[in-house]
């Protein structure tokens, strides 16, 4: 019996280190490098569909309001790069708080087909950036080329500018559909 | 011991899934492509081949609502098949080794893996050391965590898997040691083998800040994400030490091509093709494709990212492969009837 007592002291010391490593870090908050800009955007998350639906022809400094809102969303990466590893296995809120307001942008630019250009430099200046999550990236130079209207060639032409991780996500969205 | 190295990363960390993509072969001028989705509903009414919400048994300490949740999100795998016509379902059977994606074989899939549900909170749990050489078996709480928020990123964990890989650590230095067990609902759970069944689900898994439609709760999209974590924690009841595949194990992301930067260096990666992130990967990818009028545009694009994020931490290795593992689990350990054993408890210093 004590052999076994000594043996199970044993199992626990070892179990509770191991199950402990679940902890690593996991008690870190991200740090958003705009606490502002998610208080804006947020804001704008819980009113936008509804608020998408009904404009139409916003001002040039509205739009351009939105751009910037939606451009501090994206470029989130250090948020990703500072968060503690219980947090990143699973889609940090970053992302999705980014790829929300993406669908806010593609809302607002099926209301506004006379800024097609606009919009398209939005989505490549998204998808250009480095600081922009490399999903979103993804999303945002599918989303060009979809609007773009671009052909096979013109897709690997631009697809040649890209790095690896963005290209990869980015061709994954072309399969199927 | 590398084996263990790695188990000792990742079982117990959870994965939120999710997304699918566009095209420009879409749904015409709509910027917001659906997919080929069905245009009507999953009928919560119609007779289900596989009972998966009867299988599953709830610890008494997960919150009602929770239960309710999952319970509902089960009753949606039960009757949709997850079959969209595309690549994706080649790819999804081949990884799950089945021969269709009807609702009823993934129900099947999943009921083999998942049985026990249990809270957060581990340390509420009494965990007992078998030692059958004794006839004893040794009952202990591990430590809360130090952080009392450490479990808010929870969403869900194979726990069962990570006692059963704890277990033949430790035999390999203590043979006298059996295996582990874990009491719920005031009954004794064997990981003698790692199919045991037990399953953590933690807060963030319900958490709007980390659903696709964080104002309505039980919407398709939201599902979607909970099923996908759910296969993906499943998928690690799987595999087998001979092949290097116990558990399916992730991997730190290396700071390779193709790896996202911002990943770089957390254990949040796979490095073959039909790991856990796979296997979130392709369920996911099968609801967004099916998407169709159950996703509102702004789901669409979150569903969309979530499965792009899942894509991302699936990495080739330096040699460029991305190799296959076994997910045949292994034997296990014997079963042993603890009637008549002595239940002591351990008070550790």
């Amino acid at each position: 019996m004590k052999r076994a007592l000594l043996i199970v002291v044993l199992v626990v010391a070892g179990v509770g280190g191991f199950l402990m490593s679940r902890a690593q870090g996991g008690d870190e908050t991200p740090q958003v490098k705009d606490e502002r800009a998610v208080e804006r955007h947020t804001g704008t998350i819980a009113a936008g569909e509804r608020r998408f639906a009904a404009e139409v022809h916003l001002p040039e400094q509205e739009l351009q309001e939105r751009f910037q809102l939606a451009r501090e969303a994206f470029r989130q990466k250090g948020a990703i790069s500072g968060a503690s590893p219980a947090e990143l296995h699973r889609t940090p809120k970053v992302t999705i708080d980014a790829a929300r307001l993406l669908a806010g942008i593609v809302a607002l630019e099926a209301q506004e087909p006379e800024r097609a250009e606009a919009f398209q430099n939005f989505y490549l200046e998204c998808a250009r950036s480095d600081e922009t999550i490399t999903v979103i990236r993804a999303q945002c130079l599918n989303r060009f080329v979809q609007a773009g209207g671009l052909d096979e060639a013109g897709m690997r032409h631009l697809l040649a500018g890209f790095p690896a991780d963005v290209r990869r996500l980015f061709l994954a969205l072309r399969q199927s559909l | 011991m590398k084996m263990l190295e790695k188990a000792s990363v990742v079982f117990l960390l959870c994965l939120q899934l999710a997304g699918c993509g566009g095209s420009s072969k879409g749904d015409g001028d709509s910027p917001f492509p659906r997919g080929r989705g069905d245009a009507g509903f999953i009928d919560e009414t119609a007779a289900a081949e596989v009972d998966l919400q009867g299988h599953v048994v709830f610890d008494q300490l997960v919150v009602p609502a929770f239960q309710e949740s999952v319970l509902k999100d089960l009753a949606r795998v039960e009757r949709f098949d997850l079959d969209t016509g595309t690549d994706n379902d080649e790819a999804l059977k081949g990884i799950l080794s089945l021969a269709d994606l009807r609702a009823g074989s993934l129900s099947a899939w999943l009921k083999e893996r998942v049985q026990y549900i249990l809270a957060e909170d581990l340390h509420l749990y009494r965990v007992g050391v078998v030692v059958e050489k004794d006839r004893a078996v040794g009952m202990l709480h591990f430590d809360p965590p130090e952080d009392p928020d450490e479990n808010r990123f929870m969403m869900a964990a194979m726990v069962g898997t990570a006692l059963y890989s704890r277990s033949k650590h430790i035999r390999t230095e203590h043979p006298e040691v059996s295996y582990m067990a874990i009491e719920v609902n005031d009954e004794w759970v064997h990981a003698n083998t790692l199919r045991n069944g037990v399953m953590q689900i933690g807060p963030a898994l319900f958490n709007p800040d980390f659903q696709p439609s964080p104002g309505n709760p039980l919407s398709y999209a939201n599902t979607a994400a909970r099923v996908g974590t759910l296969f993906h924690e499943a998928r690690h009841a799987d595999g087998n030490s001979e092949s290097d595949s116990l558990g399916f194990a992730h991997i730190e992301c290396p700071a390779n091509a193709g790896v996202a930067s911002e990943l770089v260096g957390m254990p949040a990666c796979d490095d073959s093709s039909n790991g856990a992130y796979s296997v979130g990967y392709r369920i996911l990818r099968a609801y967004v494709e099916k998407c169709g009028r159950l996703c509102t545009a702004e789901d669409f694009y979150v569903l969309e990212a979530m499965m792009l994020d899942e894509l991302s931490r699936v990495i080739p290795r330096d040699d460029g492969t991305l190799p296959e593992l076994d997910g045949r689990p292994e034997v296990g350990l014997d079963y042993i009837d603890l009637t008549g054993f002595s239940f002591f408890p351990v008070v550790t210093e």
